[in-house]
């Protein structure tokens, strides 16, 4: 594959050297017809790996943040192991998970599918699901905890998996509600689990704490998803607008199931 | 050729199943990509006519792509061209102590 490198370092771009990165680049773009298909043999491949690293990286993390919640938690767990099987367990997390979206009413307001977390992206604020098309799922459907938590939304579907773009990615744009307040403002994802507001009238009051709903305006999300809490209020005299920092309300280190919201007619772009 | 072949693919796997721990487990405890950290440290005390940390930064963008929502080929070749001018540039104006001992392809 390499043999062009050879030994001549005179030159960065020899002629050889363009002629294999064109026809290495024709090659990817071959292949791109077949990207779906591609990746989603390979997530099927490491499917069960990845979503127990998730697993185990999830209790983990969430043991060292709070040491006291870990003894109780390591008692819980240990009652529970002596009692249950590994995969019962399972089980009764996704119940539990459910029976909470049955108490908010969740499901008598949404279409709903559950999906299970396997991963996140390296580079950018994505997360891959376990489900995808042949589940029903397509691009562009609302991502949601079971208490009414906005995750964010679907962006690539493939087989039997989706990708979920995380709220707080750069590309990610949500109208929102301060009930609070009662204002409107525009609320921007920055990127590293990290997102701020936006375009909040000036004349309007902003508290710290207050909560920021997703509005109907938009039309990507469905309306009083909860997005966040407001902190760091930035009120600029040269700008027409108040900025303010947003204050996550999910961890996604504790997230292993979500919910799908399936009304597409409404929620896609 | 049967040696390069299977050196190849064990250079894949070993990537791939690193990428999978950095995705499903690192993203508890750090920010930092060892993956990237690993090929960004071969080619830079690999002697520069090697071509390991190459066939690396190929391999490492390949899964990369796999893994993300970018289209195939896209951080493969970009990370391959990253890490052959990143040699260029060690070669002609940099001297760093290569570390003899590295595997070569």
């Amino acid at each position: 594959m390499l043999l062009v490198y050879n030994q001549n370092m005179d030159a960065i771009f020899t002629k050889k050297r363009i002629i294999f990165i064109i026809l290495l680049v024709m090659f990817f773009w071959i292949l791109s017809f077949f990207n779906s298909g591609i990746k989603n043999f390979f997530y099927s491949q490491s499917e069960r790996f990845q979503a127990s690293l998730w697993q185990n990286g999830s209790n983990s993390s969430f043991s060292m943040q709070n040491q006291e919640e870990l003894n109780k938690k390591l008692i819980e767990e240990n009652q529970k192991l002596l009692s249950q099987l590994g995969d019962l367990e399972n089980m009764r997390s996704e119940n539990k998970f459910l029976r909470e979206a049955l108490d908010l009413q969740l499901n008598k307001d949404f279409e709903l599918m559950l999906g299970r977390v396997m991963g996140k992206d390296i580079a950018k604020d994505f997360i891959l699901l376990n489900i995808g098309s042949k589940d029903g799922v397509k691009q562009g459907f609302p991502v949601v905890l079971s208490n009414k938590i906005l995750l964010g939304k679907i962006i690539d579907v493939y087989p039997d998996y989706s990708r979920v773009m995380l709220i707080t990615d750069k590309k990610s744009k949500i109208d929102v509600e301060i009930p609070e307040s009662k204002g409107f403002a525009l609320v921007r994802g920055d990127g590293g689990l990290k997102i701020s507001m936006d375009m909040f009238p000036k004349d309007k009051d902003l508290n710290e704490g207050s909560l920021v709903l997703t509005s109907a305006l938009g039309g990507n999300y469905p309306e009083g998803m909860v997005v966040g809490k407001i902190k760091n209020v930035k009120n600029f005299d040269n700008e027409a607008f108040k900025k303010s920092d947003i204050e996550l309300v999910f961890n996604l280190n504790e997230i292993n199931n979500v919910f799908v919201i399936k009304n597409a007619e409404i929620y896609n772009d | 050729m049967i040696e390069k072949i299977i050196k190849s693919l064990i250079m894949f796997f070993f990537f791939y199943y690193l990428l999978i721990l950095e995705m499903s487990y690192l993203p508890f405890f750090t920010f930092v990509s060892f993956a990237i950290l690993l090929v960004f440290l071969v080619n830079l005390f690999e002697e520069p006519k090697e071509k390991l940390g190459l066939f690396l930064a190929f391999f490492l963008g390949l899964i990369i792509d796999i893994f993300s929502s970018n289209y195939l080929g896209v951080a493969a070749i970009g990370f391959l061209l990253s890490a052959f001018i990143l040699k260029f540039i060690l070669f002609k104006y940099v001297r760093i102590p290569s570390i003899s001992g590295m595997p070569k392809i």
